[in-house]
Formats: C-alpha cells, structure tokens, sequence
C-alpha cells in the first residue's frame, strides 16, 4: 500500500512537472514574440529543468538557440544547441536541429565543426 | 367544483414549486461554473508558480550548466520575491559563487558579504571573501574578512583550514614572522589541504631566496661598465650583449674622433648612437632589477594563491 501510495505520489508530481514545463513553454513563446530575449532563454532553460521529454527538451533548447543568436551570443547559441539530443523518427526537427548546430558553429568561428 | 378547484390549486403549486427548483439549479449550474473558472484559472496560475526549493533545484541546475549569468538573473528576480533572512543568504551566496565563477571578483566580494552571522553557511562565505579579496591583492581586508569567523566554533578541520589560509595570506603580505608562527599550527592530517601545507612551506623558502636587489646599484654598474648592471640584475647573457653592443659603438666613436676630429659627421653620429645606447642601458639595468623582483614576486603569489583556492574547493565540495 506505502509502495502504491509512493508510486501514486511519484506519478502525480511527475505529471505536474510536464504540465509545468508545457506551461512555462507557452510563456516563452510569448516572452520571445514580445522580443524580451533574455527572460525568453532563461524560461526555455527551466522547461529543459522541468521536463523529461525529449522532443519538448529539443523544442526549448532550439528556442533558446534562437533566443541567443538574436543577442549575438553566438558561443551560449552553440554550447546550447549541442545539448539537443537527435531523435529517431523526426527527420524535419532532426534537420532544423543539425541545421542550427552547422549555423551557430559557424557563427561562433568554430569553422571545422562546422562543416 | 370543489374537487376542480383543489386540483388547479394544486397543480399551480407544484408548478411553482418544480419552477422553483429549476430556478435554483440554474443559480446553482451558474455559482459552479464561476467557482470552477476560478479554480481553473487559480490552478493555471499556481502551476507558473514555484516555491522556493523548486527554485533552489532550478538553480543548481544552473549552476550544473555553467550558466552562470543566468543564475544572477533568477536570483535577482528571486530576491524581491522570497523575502526571509535564510532565503535572501541563500541566494547571497548563489550570486557570490556566480561572480566568483564569472571571474568578477569585486562583486563576489560583496555578495559573500552579504551573508549574515547564524546562517549555516557563513564560514564557508567568509573563506570564499577572503580568498576573493586575496586575489584582488587586498591582503590586510581579506585577513579581516577571514579573522570575523570565530575559531572555537569551527569544526577541527575547517580551523585548520582558517589558520592555513592566514599563513597564506600572511605569506602573500610578506609578514614571514606571522607566517611561522601560523605554519606551527599545521597538523598535516587533513588530505584536503596537507600536500598545500607543505607547499606554502616551500614557497616560504623560495620568497627568502629572491635576492633583494637595489635598482639604484644596477645602474651605477651599468655606468662604470656597460652590461655589468644587467649582469647584476641576474641577466648575465643580456649583459654581455649589450657589453659587445656599447664596446662596438663607442669603438667607432673613438676611431672618429681620433681620425676626422670632434666635429666631423662620422663622431656626431656614432658618438650619438653611443651616447643612447649608454644612457638607455643604465636605464635598462635599474628597470629590469624592479621587473626580475616583480616576475619572481609575481609568480610565487599566484602559486599561494592556487594553493589557497584548491583546499577550499575540496573542503566545502
């Protein structure tokens, strides 16, 4: 029963943990509409904290990307970039992810990886 | 006709009575839903809500990615928000450790600073202001920073640690007495830090060995016989070469004035050359004594300094 209940509790916080990621992610779309770029990649990186969703983790981390090329932070746009993790199965988030990789590499004068 | 008019009555009643009760429900359906919105809306907003731990998780994983700007962002955001003495130290000491790490080392200071007496945290702020101040070359401040903390309450090894970084602050002073004096309290039972024990004592040594050379003799030297001031100043090979250099040019100075006199062209500008070159070399030789006692001072400082830092690192990991 103590095992259930614990299982039970797990699940529960587990839960309000995506469904806080889902909303902070809303927020960051809405903080990166307004241009507000750096609150937008700190509120990215917390749906990265919150999430265990792969594919959600990716979308932040590219948004944050994005976030850092438009401050011209090219180096944080890479470091951040390279922490997406390639996922079978989704070959148009996989070539935007690998695209922004070759890009922010470039950008950050890191040239051989670029290529 | 009794019988009819009962009936009506009745049935006027229950008429009213079932209107009644749809009326309530439709209070009632119109009460649930607006306590229901707002609910709703309340759980939408709680879950943009984190208390402080999630706060501090968040942080940590900050910290974990290197982002350090980003931890003074959110502590900066966070300490309008969580008001309580342990909260505001807490995040003290998260936007020190976020300078210390960003390398900026005034305002690390000063967020150590902030972290006040009864915090479980405070001794380790004091070691970490001290070191940062040490860094900053404000040794006599980084020894007052470090004497606030009060030994006898003091874990054993962290008062070993205390006296450990005042002989090396001591050193870094150049107050040798005070040194020994702090290097007798080394037990050298603590791995953390007995191999930098042993370490401060032989940069002890080293500091007393740097030859205390005068920059006014090198360049008398350097007067009486060009490149014996560099010889001096611990720059034999440099010496001799700008021996050769001066006996080169001050031999064709005298060929020219021995053969086409003082006024000739030829003396004018080799006795000029000679000339610079004589009195840039007397400069030369006091200037590079004050830089060789710089460079070795400069040196052995950043070896204390690293010695210093390291034990920290290990004893508050």
């Amino acid at each position: 029963m103590f095992l259930c209940a614990w299982c039970f509790a797990n699940a529960q916080d587990s839960l309000s943990r995506e469904l806080q990621a889902q909303k902070y992610l809303q927020k960051a779309h809405q903080l990166f509409k307004s241009q507000q770029l750096t609150q937008a990649q700190l509120t990215y990186e917390r749906v990265v904290f919150l999430t265990k969703n792969k594919a959600l983790q990716n979308e932040a981390l590219l948004y944050k990307t994005y976030c850092h090329k438009q401050l011209k932070q090219f180096s944080a746009a890479q470091a951040t970039i390279e922490r997406a993790e390639v996922l079978p199965q989704q070959d148009s988030a996989n070539y935007l992810l690998l695209y922004e990789a070759a890009l922010t590499a470039y950008l950050a004068q890191d040239y051989k990886l670029s290529l | 006709m009794a019988v009819v008019t009962y009936f009506r009555g009745l049935g006027k009643n229950i008429a009213l009575f079932y209107c009644g009760i749809i009326m309530c429900f439709k209070h009632l359906l119109v009460t649930l839903f607006f306590i229901f919105n707002g609910l709703w809306l309340q759980a939408q907003d709680s879950l943009l809500r984190s208390s402080f731990e999630e706060e501090m998780a968040f942080t940590k994983h900050l910290f974990k990615q290197n982002q350090y700007r980003n931890v003074l962002l959110l502590s900066q955001q966070l300490k309008t928000k969580f008001t309580q003495s342990s909260q505001q130290n807490r995040l003290a000491m998260h936007m020190g450790f976020a300078h210390h790490y960003l390398k900026k080392l005034d305002s690390a200071v000063y967020y150590f600073n902030q972290v006040t007496v009864g915090f479980s945290r405070y001794d380790e702020a004091r070691f970490y202001q001290s070191l940062d101040l040490a860094k900053l070359t404000q040794y006599p401040t980084a020894t007052q920073a470090l004497s606030q903390l009060s030994v006898a309450q003091l874990t054993p090894l962290k008062a070993e640690l205390y006296h450990f970084q005042l002989a090396g602050l001591a050193l870094l002073r150049k107050d040798y007495d005070r040194f020994t004096q702090k290097s007798q309290l080394f037990s050298y039972q603590y791995p953390q830090f007995a191999s930098q024990q042993r370490k401060l004592l032989v940069l002890h040594q080293k500091l007393k060995k740097i030859p205390k050379r005068s920059a006014f003799v090198a360049g008398l030297f350097s007067a009486i016989i060009p490149g014996t001031g560099k010889m001096y100043a611990g720059k034999p090979k440099q010496g001799l070469n700008v021996l050769l250099q001066n006996l080169f040019m001050g031999a064709q100075a005298v060929e020219a004035l021995l053969i086409d006199g003082v006024r000739s062209p030829r003396f004018i500008i080799f006795g000029g050359l000679f000339s610079i070159f004589y009195i840039g070399n007397i400069w030369g030789s006091a200037l590079s004594v004050k830089l060789q006692q710089r460079e070795a001072y400069e040196t052995i400082h950043q070896e204390i300094l690293f010695n210093l830092d390291v034990p920290l690192r290990l004893v508050f990991r």
